[in-house]
């Protein structure tokens, strides 16, 4: 395995780490692994490095790069918007491993704002193959609001609370997060607002109908917006995915996926769905 | 902004490297020693800044990732402290062949701080100035700080120690080895060979007060306050980062002067 450093685009380049497997095969697709939100390109707790590394292992080549502006590149003068910019910036770097290693197809993984990446940039780039998301777009069924609200509705102490803060107008405490300068503090605010449901219904059967594979991992750090397995389906019903959608779901898994089993979970699962989708 | 490997192939280290901003270019160069676990995720755009910003003002700079961490060779779990220490010292060699000046300064934040003041004890290193921002005092505090933290907001998540002695801290372990080694390790019992020290914290503490008292007879030592956020063990659920402006002024302003 070797590890390179490149710089990709002109005249502010990204900045990117390509994982080459020992017996690299230009056959075989890439991976482009996605950034989080702020965090930089080495991903939550680092696994998007190890995730590589395993990639290479077996014997699939990766890149992991930071979007202009965050991480290790530059910020780009642009009027572009952030949804603009990193579907023309992957197209970049696409280009580059195509122009450079021959590679034509493509793996695109990401973690929540990396999943919305993946998937958007699916839609527009016929060179992907499959996309790995983890907490990507979905949305609420009668049955989450069930699960949801139906134990809290049977606790006696919820109907105090709802009783109380409704007759005493309690003060709601100050979070962390409203306590500090917003100057020194940054929190992730990519324009995350969820895309219309039939929006985003419509670009999934647009890419079952290009036998695009989907491979999705919930965790309990979504529970907002979702929790229970099937939820993902149940919220596309209408949509006959065949074999090419792969859904799982833990509910002790954070979301930016701290504990070394969860991390581990997560790596294998991937290295597995894609060789079984390639079947390598 | 370069990113690059460095070092031994086997123990490739990688690093990004501010070119100085051609118009004020100085001959100096500054080595930034990053803090290790949620923090360095936390702190890695305000060490990119502070690269940036001091690149503006002539320096060339040097950012890094140790063994076992961030985009550099290797596997937390096979990585020594000694390691780290040698990273630093290999960090100095490549900046100084990159820049091709003499004259290198050290910016430590937390755990990068006292791994770099205990680095500057080696006088032939010939560290000029050293700046200390919200550093670690010992390792022994560092542990107690961790654990605390971990019993604070302990949940199902939380394994804090394991079977094998190591702290897990928020998906960053710490192995038995590193933490005794780094418990040999006491800021207050070290003298860097330095010209100046710059110690300069977020929020004023019992740790900050020890070691002002420890080295206040040290005529290159200099002690700043500036009110900033510097918590730095907060995780939030979503990879929020810090980014405390003043205290990044504050540091430009000192190595300018």
């Amino acid at each position: 395995m070797r590890e390179i450093a490149v710089k990709i685009g002109q005249p502010t380049p990204l900045a990117g780490i390509i994982t080459q497997p020992k017996n690299f095969d230009a056959s075989k697709p890439a991976v482009v692994i996605l950034n989080s939100g702020l965090m930089h390109h080495i991903g939550t707790c680092r696994l998007s490095v190890k995730l590589a590394r395993q990639l290479a292992d077996n014997g699939l080549l990766s890149i992991r790069f930071d979007f202009s502006g965050l991480g290790d590149s530059a910020p780009r003068r642009t009027t572009n918007s952030y949804r603009e910019s990193t579907i023309e910036e992957l197209k970049e770097v696409l280009d580059h491993l195509q122009k450079t290693k021959g590679i034509n197809k493509f793996i695109c993984y990401g973690l929540c704002s990396g999943a919305h990446a993946s998937y958007e940039f699916s839609l527009i780039d016929q060179r992907v193959i499959a996309i790995a998301q983890i907490d990507p777009y979905c949305y609420r069924t009668w049955k989450w609001y069930l699960n949801h609200y139906g134990p809290k509705l049977l606790k006696l102490e919820v109907w105090l609370r709802f009783f109380t803060r409704h007759f005493n107008k309690e003060q709601k405490t100050k979070g962390f997060s409203e306590t500090i300068e917003a100057d020194n503090f940054i929190m992730p605010n990519f324009p995350q607002e969820y895309p219309d449901r039939n929006e985003v219904a419509k670009g999934l059967k647009t890419l079952v109908d290009r036998g695009i594979n989907i491979y999705c991992i919930f965790t309990g750090g979504q529970s907002e917006v979702f929790n229970y397995q099937s939820q993902f389906r149940d919220s596309f019903s209408e949509i006959n995915f065949n074999q090419l959608l792969t859904d799982e779901y833990y509910p002790e898994m954070n979301h930016i996926i701290t504990h070394p089993d969860s991390q581990k979970i997560v790596r294998d699962n991937i290295c597995s769905w894609i060789s079984h989708i390639t079947n390598n | 902004m370069d990113p690059f490997f460095f070092g031994a192939s086997t123990q490739a280290l990688y690093g990004v490297y501010h070119h100085p901003n051609k118009q004020t270019t100085r001959n100096e160069a500054i080595l930034i020693c990053p803090t290790y676990g949620q923090e360095y995720m936390r702190a890695h755009r305000a060490n990119k800044q502070l690269a940036s910003t001091l690149a503006k003002q002539g320096f060339h700079v040097l950012r890094f990732d140790y063994r076992g961490t961030g985009d550099s060779s290797g596997e937390i779990e096979d990585v020594t402290i000694e390691n780290w220490l040698e990273d630093i010292e290999t960090a100095i060699e490549e900046l100084r062949e990159t820049s091709g000046t003499k004259t290198v300064h050290i910016i430590g934040l937390r755990l990068g701080a006292l791994l770099a003041s205990a680095t500057t004890i080696n006088k032939k290193l010939n560290i000029k100035k050293l700046v200390l921002w919200d550093p670690i005092i010992s390792g022994e505090s560092y542990d107690q700080e961790l654990q605390t933290e971990i019993n604070r907001k302990s949940t199902a998540d939380s394994k804090p120690i394991d079977k094998n002695s190591t702290l897990h801290f928020h998906g960053f372990p710490l192995s038995k080895e590193m933490r005794e080694d780094l418990s040999t390790i006491d800021l207050c019992e070290l003298k860097p060979h330095v010209k100046k020290i710059l110690h300069i914290v977020s929020k004023e503490s019992k740790n900050a007060n020890k070691l002002k008292t420890a080295w206040s007879d040290m005529p290159a030592y200099e002690y700043a306050f500036v009110k900033a956020p510097g918590d730095w063990n907060f995780v939030d659920d979503v990879g929020g980062i810090m980014l405390p402006q003043p205290i990044l002024h504050a540091i430009t302003t000192w190595m300018t002067a």
